[in-house]
């Protein structure tokens, strides 16, 4: 009896270390495995629009005027890309339509229901602070004046940053065309990014607003380059 | 749990060791490239969008 005790206690210890053993694996995971899964999606993301966007789309010049910009977002799918040269030059990442985690842990995503790049009203978009590369970890760092560029197949939309919040994941009101105000009709066009604070949790939101400064056709040296995952 | 593995496999210590040894790399590979994405696509590691 006392032998058979022995072995439930031993096999009770091996498997509680062992699922200790898993879990730090899963942490390690979570920092440098969901990054590479990440890089990996954004190289084949990219490349989606690569394939999406032709040469002739882009403009030789600057300063041509935006273009009409049909876009028909399809859930998990890119339409566009996010360039924020405060996070670095060579800081990009696709923008799919979706903001579940299957499309948070590839890339940042336009949240279904708000407005597209340069429409009237609200585009936001929210991405991972952590894991799957840290897409939006500089996120609290912007500052007023700030630049946000979103290509699309035809255009570049300027966004420069006006300001920033802590909100409560059910404060959909930032989302309204009119941030705050359902139902009225907008005059401006922002744009909204998201990502949670602090860090690791789901407490709270931190949001950016910005608003368009400038849209212009989309130039062929902004493209869907190779993102840095 | 690991003792009566020990015991199931053949041979002598140095090839029980390797064995063992590719039986645990082998587990925490299949946790790394099945289980591991596919638990971090249902837990909500950092809620990063708002609403739904």
């Amino acid at each position: 009896m006392g032998k058979r005790l022995r072995a439930v206690i031993r096999g009770t210890g091996e498997l509680l270390l062992s699922l200790g053993v898993v879990v730090l694996l899963f942490l390690a995971y979570l920092i440098w495995g969901s990054a590479w899964h990440a890089s990996r999606a954004q190289h084949r993301l990219a490349g989606e629009l690569n394939s999406q966007w032709p040469a002739s789309a882009c403009a030789h010049d600057a300063h041509v005027p935006a273009r009409p910009d049909p876009i028909h977002p399809v859930t998990g799918r890119p339409f566009a890309m996010i360039r924020i040269p405060a996070f670095g030059p060579r800081w990009q990442f696709t923008i799919v339509q979706g903001t579940s985690l299957a499309q948070l842990n590839v890339s940042p995503g336009h949240v279904p229901g708000t407005q597209l790049p340069g429409q009237l009203g609200n585009f936001a978009v929210a991405g991972h602070r952590v894991t799957a590369g840290n897409p939006f970890w500089g996120l609290p760092s912007l500052k007023a004046g700030d630049l946000v560029y979103i290509d699309t197949k035809d255009n570049t939309y300027t966004y420069k940053v006006t300001g920033k919040q802590q909100v409560l994941p059910g404060e959909v009101a930032v989302l309204d065309p009119v941030p705050g105000h359902p139902g009225q009709r907008p005059t401006q066009r922002l744009i909204t990014l998201i990502t949670c604070n602090p860090a690791w949790t789901g407490t709270h939101r931190i949001i950016v607003t910005g608003i368009l400064v400038s849209a212009a056709a989309r130039t062929c040296a902004a493209g869907p380059g190779v993102a840095a995952g | 749990m690991y003792g009566w593995l020990w015991r199931m496999l053949p041979g002598r210590s140095a090839s029980k060791a390797a064995l063992m040894t590719l039986i645990l790399a082998a587990a925490a590979a299949a946790l790394w490239i099945f289980v591991f994405p596919w638990a971090q696509a249902h837990i909500p590691i950092d809620g990063s969008s708002i609403g739904g």
